[in-house]
């Protein structure tokens, strides 16, 4: 009896290691991950949207036989986290909150340029008393827990001497948000201008033409895993992500139209990026300007019980190398200014 | 024998404490990264933390209320349902079959419905709740009555009680057995639905903790949170089964005698 | 009465729920064409049958369908196989069964869904966390049924197959586990019953590809009153069918178990 317990045990062992370790082809893949499009997502990332529109990467890669592999993560942030975490992403890019609480909560990760841009608005249903942040006080209010826009709450809760704990937080996103809205579930939140545009919300304060502390800034993360084996893959990348990026800080018309492609009206992009320069909102330097809002974010995070253990970014998260390398390469070390944080270009 | 009791109790212990042991050693040796397999002693202390705090009694007092609430109701509807369909043969006729066919229906599909309803407030999670609740009890109670045998109500008939007091004194008491599993499956039925309905849509809760957690990658957290829930079910499963001892005590003695 | 009784027993032992069914839909008629309810919140029944085949004349019915399925078959397929083998080796050894009982009677206490969160955060949202987690559903039911069953098998069989010295796998493959099927199947018909619900909040809570589940909170979210009936009904009639199919074999087992005897 023994031995057939025991040929069974071996055979179930024998199973579970075949389903739980799945075996580790040697594939040529490169899995992106980023903040899938729903309707109500606030838009981000002009210069990423050109490169994908552009195909860039895969131009790039089609000659030796690797394939990128773009994943819309509907989960947004926290979603690209989870991927990256369980091993079915290697890049991926998002806002500070998501990037700051998986490597505060010790994800591998290394944070190789910035993605900037990306507005929101404050939005409460069209017959809504509420006029101001301040009447927010006690209000149910829908956050997509864990994202960017979680942390814009945050500070702009703290601009104005409030914190999360005046308001009832729900936790919802995209379409689900809207609808909310729309029955009074919810009475107020961040979301796009399209539900403005569509007569569901009005805004009572927006980011377009605030400091861009509130705007959001994506860095563009790696697995260190995924860094360690492949390095002249990353190389490779940052190089195509920096030149797509300059070509998309040459024109901004152009940029912005193809940006269209992420369900957004060009309009509305012009009026979300007006008074911006192109050349900022594609710069892809890790910058005065990133490290500033990321150390007060980080700050925010702590007080606010969004992370539990502080850390060093320029130790722990931020690397440099690939995308000074890029710079050099194309020869456009000049071509982007630093900028300080009040988003200004610092002159040498 | 105490002894031979004793060993075989440490055997039971054995596996989890291996599996303790080993996701320790995977933890500390990175093998599975901490992000996904925190170690057993940070999540003791984040436990401590949440207790300290007062987020984890905060969340579970909603979670029970919402509980209590869906279950009162649940179980009460139930009940009455199912004494109804017992008790009458027409109204047996005529509704078993209705509710055979939505007792089948799983009570997840209905939640768009609910929510396109009740919105994602607190009446979706109670009402949705009390749907869960109502029909195992439901089942339970008809199973129950039905399975009073005859002879106990044709000895009744003899003594010509009215119909109030025989379904007192007979076919409750006869019945009492399948109706307390019907309480406990409706509750921890009910358990189950307060978790789902609060990742639905949540505002607070212990399943809203989980769903926040996860988004601000605290595995850690989760993981606490799969404890307690598991550990909260088994408490008020205990309950029950106390309750049902207390009052199937009579039974017990008589199958003794 | 007597008309009633001069019908065929097929339609004689359905007609009372057949009226109720007639009646509801009279109900729910009337209160739709009525407007007691605004259209986003009832559907009139016209509009629910247009919907159901405008999914079915779309494919998107089947595809939802057919992926679910396809998911449950897997998760369901690693979980009650491994279940199985658990239930069995608990049941015919007591050391495993002191070994392992304490763990699973620790982890069944999980309510299953409070699996979700940490699944996905585990195994993503993509079809790996799905499977798991019917797997998980699908593990306990055909591990405690298997268990029972074997232990419920009369241990004067077994004392008389050691009087004809069975050999320890003819003992296992004429006696204990024919004795156990009944329970087994019992514990399969739960195990595809609970698969079958899980499967509708794997896809509610990880939303990455087609399903029942999907079609579902999708018709939510677009206030589709009409679609989510039609996933309602759907999904009712094919947790029947499940039930229905798994006790025809359960029936059947137990009865050829009967005549065995």
């Amino acid at each position: 009896m023994n031995k057939l317990i025991s040929i069974i045990m071996t055979l179930v062992l024998g199973v579970v290691t075949l389903v739980t370790v799945p075996a580790y082809a040697e594939e040529k893949v490169v899995r992106i991950g980023f903040p899938g499009a729903t309707t109500s997502r606030p838009q981000s990332g002009l210069g990423w949207g050109y490169v994908q529109a552009k195909h860039l990467f895969d131009e790039e890669f089609k000659k030796d036989g690797w394939t990128i592999d773009y994943n819309y993560i509907a989960a947004a942030g926290p979603g690209v986290n989870e991927g990256l975490a369980n091993n079915s992403l290697d890049f991926g890019f998002h806002g500070d909150l998501p990037v700051l609480a998986a490597r505060s909560n010790g994800l591998k990760i290394k944070a190789l340029g910035a993605v900037r841009g990306g507005t929101s608005h404050l939005l409460v249903p069209t017959n809504s008393h509420i006029k101001t942040i301040k009447d927010l006080k006690g209000k149910r209010v829908g956050v997509s827990v864990g994202t960017w826009t979680h942390a814009l709450l945050l500070k702009v809760l703290q601009d104005n001497g409030m914190t999360i704990k005046d308001l009832k937080v729900i936790n919802t996103s995209g379409t689900a948000f809207e609808t909310s809205l729309a029955t009074g579930d919810i009475e107020a939140g961040f979301g796009s201008l399209s539900l403005i545009r569509r007569g569901v919300a009005r805004e009572i304060w927006s980011t377009v033409g605030k400091h861009v502390r509130y705007q959001n800034t994506n860095t563009f993360v790696v697995r260190e895993e995924f860094l360690r084996k492949h390095p002249d893959i990353v190389k490779r990348l940052v190089k195509v992500f920096v030149k797509g990026f300059y070509q998309a800080s040459l024109n901004k018309n152009e940029t912005l139209k193809f940006n269209t492609r992420t369900g957004t009206a060009l309009a509305d992009l012009i009026e979300e990026n007006a008074g911006q320069s192109i050349k900022y909102l594609t710069s892809p330097k890790l910058d005065g300007q990133v490290t500033k809002q990321y150390k007060d974010s980080l700050a925010l995070f702590k007080e606010n019980g969004l992370i539990r253990r502080n850390f060093d970014p320029e130790a722990e998260l931020y690397d440099r190398s690939y995308l000074d390398a890029a710079l050099k390469e194309l020869k456009l070390e000049n071509h982007w200014p630093d900028y300080d944080s009040n988003g200004n270009p610092i002159k040498k | 024998m105490k002894i031979h009791v004793f060993f075989s109790r440490l055997l039971g212990l054995l596996i989890p404490l291996f599996l303790v042991a080993s996701w320790h050693y995977l933890s500390v040796h990175e093998v599975v990264p901490t992000t996904l397999l925190p170690l057993p002693s940070v999540l003791f202390d984040t436990w401590w933390d949440m207790q300290k705090s007062g987020e984890l009694l905060l969340n579970m007092k909603m979670s029970l209320l919402r509980v209590g609430g869906g279950f009162l109701v649940g179980a009460s509807v139930g009940f009455l349902l199912g004494t109804v369909m017992g008790v009458w043969k027409p109204v047996e006729l005529y509704l078993y079959p209705v509710f055979n066919f939505f007792r089948q229906v799983p009570v997840v599909a209905w939640i768009p419905f609910l929510l396109i309803w009740l919105g994602i407030g607190e009446w979706f999670k109670i009402v949705f709740i009390s749907c869960g609740a109502i029909i195992p009890m439901a089942l339970k109670t008809f199973e129950g009555i039905r399975g009073v045998p005859t002879s106990y109500l044709e000895v009744v008939r003899a003594f010509e009680y009215g119909k109030f007091r025989m379904f007192r004194t007979v076919i409750l008491p006869s019945a009492l057995p399948s109706i307390l599993t019907g309480l406990r499956i409706s509750l921890s039925e009910a358990w189950m639905l307060v978790i789902g309905a609060e990742l639905v849509a949540a505002g607070e809760g212990i399943g809203n903790v989980m769903i926040i957690a996860r988004r601000l990658f605290q595995t850690d957290v989760v993981l606490v949170g799969v404890v307690v829930i598991a550990v909260t079910g088994f408490i008020m499963d205990k309950l029950l089964d106390l309750l049902e001892t207390r009052f199937l005590g009579w039974r017990r003695i008589q199958n003794v005698q | 009465m007597s008309s009633i009784a001069n019908l065929p027993a097929v339609i004689r032992n359905r007609y009372h729920g057949f009226i109720s069914f007639l009646f509801l839909l009279g109900l729910w008629s009337a209160a739709s064409h009525y407007n007691l309810f605004s259209r986003e919140y009832l559907p009139t029944p016209v509009a629910v049958v247009t919907a159901f085949i405008r999914l079915l004349s779309s494919g998107q019915l089947c595809i939802s369908l057919g992926s679910s399925l396809l998911r449950i078959i897997a998760g369901f397929f690693v979980g009650t196989s491994l279940g199985f083998v658990f239930g069995a080796a608990m049941g015919v050894s007591q050391t495993m069964e002191k070994l392992f009982a304490p763990l699973f009677n620790a982890l069944r206490q999980v309510p299953v869904i409070g699996w979700i969160p940490l699944i996905i955060v585990w195994c993503g949202i993509a079809e790996t966390s799905k499977i798991t987690f019917i797997a998980i559903g699908a593990f306990f039911p055909i591990l405690i049924s298997t268990f029972e069953g074997i232990r419920s098998v009369s241990p004067s069989y077994v004392d008389v197959a050691r009087v004809f010295e069975y050999s320890r796998f003819k003992l296992l493959s004429t006696i204990v586990l024919p004795g156990a099927l009944p329970g087994i199947v019992s514990g399969i018909r739960l195990s595809m019953g609970t698969s079958w619900l899980l499967v509708v909040w794997a896809e509610i809570n990880t939303r990455s590809a087609a399903g029942i589940g999907d079609l579902l909170t999708r018709s939510s979210e677009g206030k589709k009153a009409d679609v989510a009936f039609v996933c309602i009904i759907v999904i009712g009639i094919v947790a029947c069918l499940i039930n229905e199919l798994f006790g025809q074999l359960e029936t059947r087992l137990s009865s050829w178990r009967k005549s065995y005897r």
